[in-house]
């Protein structure tokens, strides 16, 4: 019952910390997508700044 | 060695730290007190998750001021069904967040760290420290012109901000936190009031659901403007941090999905309505040709308002804009408290923990609160201009985070058999997508605006 959250078996659940998940191996094609992906939200952030300023 | 969907599910057992301290005396400390409880029906308590906390925590101030500025601008018409769409696509990206943190127990940050390395966890840690800051200054924005409007001087409505946060982390209990929040998302409501007050006609906002018109009259670069901001009303980094991370905090599990999504749903069903509620409450001012640009802050739709819906309806709009930075100001610090602790391994990240067990999350909890109200009583800091923009940059930056959640919601090696099915994958993958041409677009066409190349 995700609402009772009084249950304290839930509580400590929630502070316990469970063994790290491996990493996950990212093809160099899946890299260079994120790494794209990264460079035009730097270019549109840097441009919609730039349009607030002078706009 | 067990694969890692066996070793995700393995629940108390590899605790890091001391963590399992923490635990243990939680367990011990919580288990005897049932005195002076407050008891929630059951039907009222499926309002009360980190579904609704969620989007009733993105119904903040610069969102119901975008929505309001929507209704004065541009009157009834293609806005109004656009924010019901956006919520529906709230909807989907909450509930992928929701569904990861009940099977892997793990916030946002701490697992984008564990599966793609600290330079991707970083990154989106900093993006998230960087929205949550700029959008907590225009929080207390909104409370401090929402209550200056009843008269309180600027200092004790930053005051009053900062200490609603550090309440939050005193109660040392995760549901009371909760509580908390939702007592206060609950005056959301008020906005349909002051809807009321405006008189909006049935016929007309049938007419705009169903035709989506009438278009708004204006500049490409003003109507992507428009859009980007409703959508950044709607769907945020923070968002995503949060409800995964609250979910953890909470102890939801797998058992608990189907509970989650109606608690998320049910968020979003109230969150639309009183964001259409703030856009029919302004639409008089369209009606009247009020000027806007003479009201250049949050108070003035107030002020503006008074004439034409009365006082009491103006006096609504602004207890609502306090209302809403209120709830922003608990649900976005803690998330900028969950993402920055979960980046340290070791570290309590629970609002479960007392002050001392979990001294990282609940300082970040109320520190990011108090650099938020300090730069907002700085003489000549440019508030407008955060204000007007902050939906704008959430937008921008979205769909990075967008992509890790689809990556990660999509992963069957975690996910099990909860991973996400074909439409959600094919809905999340056009909202992002949707989303980021939102913010590219107006962000290069007021680039090339700006520099003269060509007028839009």
């Amino acid at each position: 019952m995700i609402l009772n959250n009084r249950d304290p078996d839930r509580r400590a659940r929630a502070l316990a910390a469970p063994a790290p998940f491996p990493p996950m191996a990212l093809s160099r094609g899946t890299q260079a997508a994120l790494i794209g992906l990264r460079m035009f939200i730097c270019l549109s952030t840097a441009m919609a700044i730039f349009t607030i300023v002078h706009g | 060695m067990p694969p890692p969907s066996d070793i995700a599910f393995v629940e108390l057992q590899g605790n890091v730290g001391g963590l399992t301290d923490v635990a243990a005396a939680t367990r011990a400390r919580f288990a005897p007190t049932r005195w002076l409880r407050l008891r929630i029906p059951a039907a009222a308590a499926l309002l009360v998750g980190p579904g609704a906390l969620a989007m009733l925590g993105e119904n903040d101030g610069p969102s119901m001021l975008s929505y309001a500025t929507s209704g004065a601008t541009y009157g009834l018409g293609f806005l109004l069904p656009f924010i019901i769409v956006t919520f529906a696509a709230a909807y989907v990206v909450q509930e992928m967040a929701m569904r990861l943190g009940a099977v892997t127990r793990r916030g946002y940050g701490e697992l984008v760290f564990q599966r793609f390395g600290r330079f991707w966890g970083w990154a989106s840690a900093a993006d998230l420290a960087i929205t949550n800051l700029i959008t907590l200054v225009t929080e207390v924005i909104a409370i401090r012109l929402g209550m200056g409007f009843f008269g309180v001087p600027p200092w004790a409505a930053v005051a009053c901000a900062v200490l609603l946060v550090a309440m939050g982390s005193w109660g040392g209990r995760y549901s009371t936190w909760e509580r908390l929040a939702a007592g206060l998302a609950a005056f959301n409501l008020l906005f349909v009031a002051v809807a009321i007050f405006a008189r909006p006609s049935a016929d007309q906002i049938l007419h705009a659901v169903a035709t989506w018109g009438p278009a708004p009259k204006t500049t490409l670069q003003a109507f992507l403007l428009i859009l980007a901001s409703n959508i950044g009303a709607t769907v945020t980094p923070w968002m995503l941090f949060f409800q995964q991370s609250a979910s953890v905090d909470k102890g939801m599990g797998r058992r608990d999905i189907r509970r989650g999504r109606q608690n998320t749903a049910i968020g979003a069903v109230i969150a639309a309505v009183t964001g259409c509620a703030a856009l029919l409450a302004a639409t008089p001012l369209f009606a009247h040709h009020v000027d806007m640009s003479r009201y250049q802050d949050g108070a003035g739709f107030a002020e503006a308002l008074r004439p034409i819906i009365g006082a009491p309806g103006a006096a609504l709009f602004a207890l609502g804009l306090v209302e809403a930075g209120a709830v922003a100001m608990l649900t976005i610090s803690a998330s900028t408290a969950y993402s920055l602790a979960e980046m340290i391994s070791g570290a309590a990240r629970s609002f479960n923990a007392s002050p001392r067990q979990a001294p990282l999350f609940h300082t970040t909890n109320v520190g990011i609160a108090i650099l938020a109200g300090a730069v907002v009583l700085i003489p000549g800091a440019p508030l407008l201009t955060l204000s007007l923009n902050a939906n704008l940059l959430a937008t921008i930056l979205m769909p990075a985070a967008l992509v890790f959640l689809l990556m990660m919601s999509g992963d069957r090696q975690i996910m099990g058999g909860d991973v996400n099915s074909r439409t959600v994958t094919v809905l999340g993958i056009a909202i992002a997508v949707l989303v980021a041409a939102a913010g590219s677009a107006y962000a290069a066409v007021g680039f090339l605006s700006a520099l003269g190349i060509h007028s839009f």
